[in-house]
């Protein structure tokens, strides 16, 4: 039996211990969240307010959208917003369907060479995507893949750590289901779509959560394949701007919280996958 | 196991390998063999044996981005094996509102790091926030030139990465306290155990394997620092807070040296290769 | 012709054979209990009669087909787990139809397939319902319909009552018997339960380590078994097996005595020159079912004298756990029978009912 919450106490009564642990997160989420206000605050001020002023300024003083109108005349940030979330979309879809391909065999089937593919497998993980990039870098190129999408989406496209964690999803499935679709005549296939994808929707979700943020934030990669900024992603355009306007703040300010928004909306709707899915893949991952 | 037409699980995994073999297998062979060549894009690649290995030893940027990395692991890895467990211990209880209390302590996690470390920036500055609340509270008299200063730079790209990290590394705490079976604490109240001898004895060693977990991932993270070097510093002041995938970025896409990067890479293969077993070892002996 | 044939079936896991050369015929229409402990090789036996296992030595024949190499959809079998194994994500409807519906069975044929074990099985309240709102009694007869709705030439039933409570599965059971004089068809069925292997078997097919130890009618297994582990498993509570002491007897046969108890013969066996070593008394063993002894008034009647050590008052009847010569003796009287611990039963086996083994267990008589 698992339980909600362990009995982990600091002090004797309940009420002091529910009063210490919100006193103590309050101050955490001041941290957390406090840096994300501070900028938003700042993404609205006019320009005619000082934005070093001494004491700070908590709230503007006439609130305005001016900054992200200027944000998103001097540069196109709809369309970084667009290629972001397209990007993110290919990526997750192929990192799901390829993960969950590979993940059945390698859940449910014996067959030589499956040692072979777990040791490539876990070696693939290990290796870090900054040993690899200048390769892959060369390859995209050789493929006449930089500036463009699917460039951006290749090092996304398919990750070890998808394949186990739907191996591990497909394994705690109980192997009777499976068998009483191959006693119904039902090809691997079939079965894999009919029954297996659809018992693991948790944890589907939970991979596509992930790939989907992993990717959204990727920065490295776009920075050394995308030179056009008709194929930049939000990150790309962030820093573009946090680099090109002699640092205007207002300007950072207004572009980070366009391109924060969606992620924002994305987590509200997602965020007990991200609580769950990291449980479980890191746990077992 | 069952019968089944034996070119079938390669048929599933195909797409897969095909994939993970182009964008994995490949290039990290294809950069073992780079870090052999003085490959520049430009021209033919040259085989030059172990020559970038030896530039790469009596190199002071490479020692000096090398001891920045050591450093960036030293300090960030305690914080974050350390500072989350107290957050799960904090939010491992069914107080109201405490769903929405983890998602914020999460949201950092879900912010890009490019945003966060812009975050950071503009809190950094002179006369921003931060500098403002330790003039107001007295504890410093003078602006702390974060960022400026080579003896704070790296010091603070490090609060960044361990401020995106915490809530992540929460909730591998948090799974972990939770799987640990009700059952257990009452047995120990039953026996009149103190609460604070059932985390001791029961909680600590039980969450065991969770800090193994985060001890391994965030060294690697460590490790692998890039984005907030690039958004804040550049690796300055004077290389102050140059780590090592900086130095790696630098040398193949600004000086465009891709065989001498590739032994940067290489080595920063076989360290966190080498981190991850040590902690896994350590921890896994204990 | 045989509806299904085993020739020499063989399963082997690296160096461990869990199956061992079974050789069976199963009749059309027949109901078939594979019965034994847990191990014994009765379930892989069955799985790869569905399959579900690669057979690594031996024919499998169904109808006379060889299916040894055939997937298991190509096999015209049904089966039912134990675990029911119903799709989770499901309604009982689409459990039901999912087979036909993938294999591109036509629409109308399916519905009439359908409503067809549903009646059978009075599923038609669950039809909406997915497997998480079922009781396990209920879950299980949408798997059998599921098989049913294949229309199979034959059932494999892997312990598809182990997992209900005691009360639901004797209801089951009773539901299965009925269900098979309907369909006729025939069936194949895993169990550790000798209960439920006596109540539903034509025939029951005994095992141990992979290898048949006999197979009969429920009565012929109980009445003759063919060595002591047969007896020993079957009947409940199990068959007292007692040592042997040689007795004087007619020429030609040897008399066997209760060692330890009255010198005089219960049984004799016909004496054969081919067994030699066989004439010292322990190389025997005398066999008696709980329900087979008689209880006498003096003890010059008896064959032994037990001493009472535990009753159990069961209702219908009693069950005496008596001591003999150091051994526990499990004794079955009438329920009136006025038995109090401690008290010497004056016991003897009923005329014929006792069983001998020879040194290697074999039954002799």
């Amino acid at each position: 039996m698992k339980t909600r919450t362990s009995p982990l106490r600091i002090f004797a009564s309940p009420w002091a211990d529910a009063a210490w642990r919100y006193a103590a997160l309050l101050l955490m989420m001041a941290v957390t969240v406090g840096p994300f206000l501070w900028l938003l605050s700042t993404s609205l001020k006019g320009p005619g307010e000082n934005l070093f002023a001494m004491p700070p300024v908590w709230l503007p003083a006439e609130p305005t959208l001016d900054n992200f109108v200027r944000v998103v005349e001097t540069q196109p940030f709809f369309r970084y917003l667009a290629n972001s979330a397209l990007v993110a979309a290919i990526s997750v879809v192929l990192n799901l369907l390829l993960a969950s391909l590979a993940a059945y065999p390698l859940a449910r089937m014996a067959f030589p060479g499956r040692q072979a593919v777990f040791v490539l497998l876990l070696a693939s993980m290990m290796v870090p995507f900054q040993l690899l990039m200048i390769p892959v870098y060369e390859l995209a190129i050789t493929l006449g893949l930089a500036n463009s999408y699917l460039g951006l989406v290749l090092p996304h496209a398919c990750t070890a750590f998808g394949v186990f964690f739907m191996r591990q999803a497909f394994q705690n499935i109980p192997r009777a289901v499976e068998e009483a679709a191959i006693m119904e005549g039902i090809g691997r296939l079939a079965i894999w779509w009919h029954v297996l994808l659809p018992l693991t929707k948790p944890s589907l979700a939970a991979l596509a959560v992930f790939s989907f943020i992993a990717c959204w934030g990727d920065f490295l990669w776009p920075l050394i394949l995308i030179d056009e900024p008709a194929y930049f992603t939000l990150p790309l355009g962030v820093n573009r701007l946090a680099a090109s306007f002699s640092l205007d703040w207002r300007l950072v300010a207004a572009g980070t919280v366009f391109s924060m928004i969606p992620i924002l909306i994305f987590f509200g709707f997602t965020q007990r996958f991200f609580i769950e899915g990291a449980v479980k893949g890191a746990v077992k991952g | 196991m069952r019968p089944h037409s034996p070119i079938l699980p390669y048929l599933f995994l195909l797409p897969a390998a095909a994939t993970l073999g182009l964008v994995v297998i490949y290039p990290a062979l294809k950069a073992f063999g780079l870090s052999l060549t003085d490959f520049n894009m430009i021209r033919e690649a040259r085989w030059v044996g172990f020559d970038n290995y030896a530039r790469l030893w009596s190199d002071p940027f490479f020692w000096n981005a090398l001891k920045n990395s050591a450093l960036y692991v030293a300090v960030v890895v305690p914080v974050l094996v350390v500072a989350p467990l107290f957050l799960a211990v904090l939010v491992n209880r069914a107080l109201p509102g405490i769903t929405f209390i983890r998602a914020v302590l999460y949201l950092p996690v879900v912010t890009s790091l490019v945003v966060s470390a812009l975050l950071w920036k503009w809190l950094y500055e002179e006369r921003g926030l931060l500098n403002h609340f330790l003039l107001a509270t007295g504890i410093t008299d003078q602006p702390v030139a974060f960022l400026t200063d080579p003896a704070n730079a790296l010091f603070s790209v490090m609060a960044v990465t361990i401020w995106s990290g915490l809530g992540y590394y929460m909730v591998i705490y948090l799974a972990g306290l939770q799987s640990i079976p009700r059952s257990l604490y009452e047995a120990a109240d039953v026996d009149g155990v103190s609460a604070w001898k059932q985390t001791l004895h029961i909680t600590l060693p039980l969450l065991k394997p969770s800090a193994a977990v985060v001890t391994v991932m965030s060294s690697i993270a460590a490790m692998k620092v890039f984005e907030e070097v690039y958004v804040m510093t550049q690796g300055g002041p004077l290389d102050a807070s140059k780590t090592l995938v900086f130095h790696l970025y630098q040398s193949a896409f600004e000086d465009f040296e891709m065989g001498y990067a590739s032994a940067v890479g290489v080595v920063l293969f076989f360290l966190t290769l080498a981190l991850s077993l040590v902690n896994l070892r350590w921890l896994r002996a204990r | 012709m045989s509806a299904l044939s085993l020739r020499g079936i063989t399963k082997r896991f690296g160096a461990t054979e869990t199956v061992r050369g079974v050789d069976l015929d199963i009749a059309d229409g027949e109901f078939v209990v594979f019965l034994g402990p847990s191990g014994c090789g009765k379930s892989t036996l069955l799985r790869m009669i569905a399959g579900l296992e690669a057979v690594s030595d031996g024919v499998i024949l169904l109808a006379g087909r060889d299916v040894t190499a055939s997937p298991p959809g190509d096999r015209d079998v049904a089966m039912v787990f134990q675990s029911y194994a119903l799709y989770p994500h499901m309604t009982v409807a689409e459990n039901l139809a999912f087979g036909l519906r993938m294999r591109g069975a036509p629409r109308a044929d399916i519905q009439r397939k359908v409503d067809r074990a549903v009646a059978m099985l009075r599923l038609e309240p669950y039809l909406a319902r997915k497997p998480g709102e079922l009781s396990g009694g209920q879950c299980q007869r949408v798997a059998i319909g599921r098989a049913l709705v294949r229309e199979p030439k034959l059932f494999l039933l892997d312990e598809p009552l182990s997992n209900l409570d005691a009360e639901l599965r004797t209801a089951m059971r009773v539901e299965l018997a009925a269900l098979h004089q309907e369909l006729g068809k025939t069936m194949v069925y895993v169990t550790h339960d000798q209960v439920e292997a006596m109540t539903l078997a034509h025939r029951i097919v005994v095992m141990r380590d992979g290898r048949i130890e006999q197979a009969g009618s429920p009565l012929a297994l109980y009445e003759r078994p063919a060595n002591r582990f047969v007896a020993g498993f079957l009947g409940s509570p199990a068959m007292n097996f007692l040592a042997a002491d040689v007795a004087p007897s007619t020429a030609g046969r040897l008399g066997l005595a209760i060692a330890g108890g009255r010198a005089s013969a219960i049984r004799d066996i016909t004496w054969q020159d081919t067994q030699p070593a066989c004439e010292s008394a322990a190389a025997w063993t005398l066999g008696v079912r709980p329900e087979h002894w008689q209880r006498h008034d003096r003890a010059e009647d008896a064959a032994l004298s037990a001493t009472a050590a535990v009753v159990e008052r069961l209702g219908a009847t009693t069950h005496v756990h008596a001591d003999f010569n150091g051994q526990r003796l499990c004794v079955a009287l009438p329920a009136d029978e006025d038995v109090r611990v401690g008290d010497a039963l004056w016991l003897s086996p009923l005329p014929g009912k006792a069983h001998v083994f020879d040194a290697s267990g074999k039954a002799v008589a």
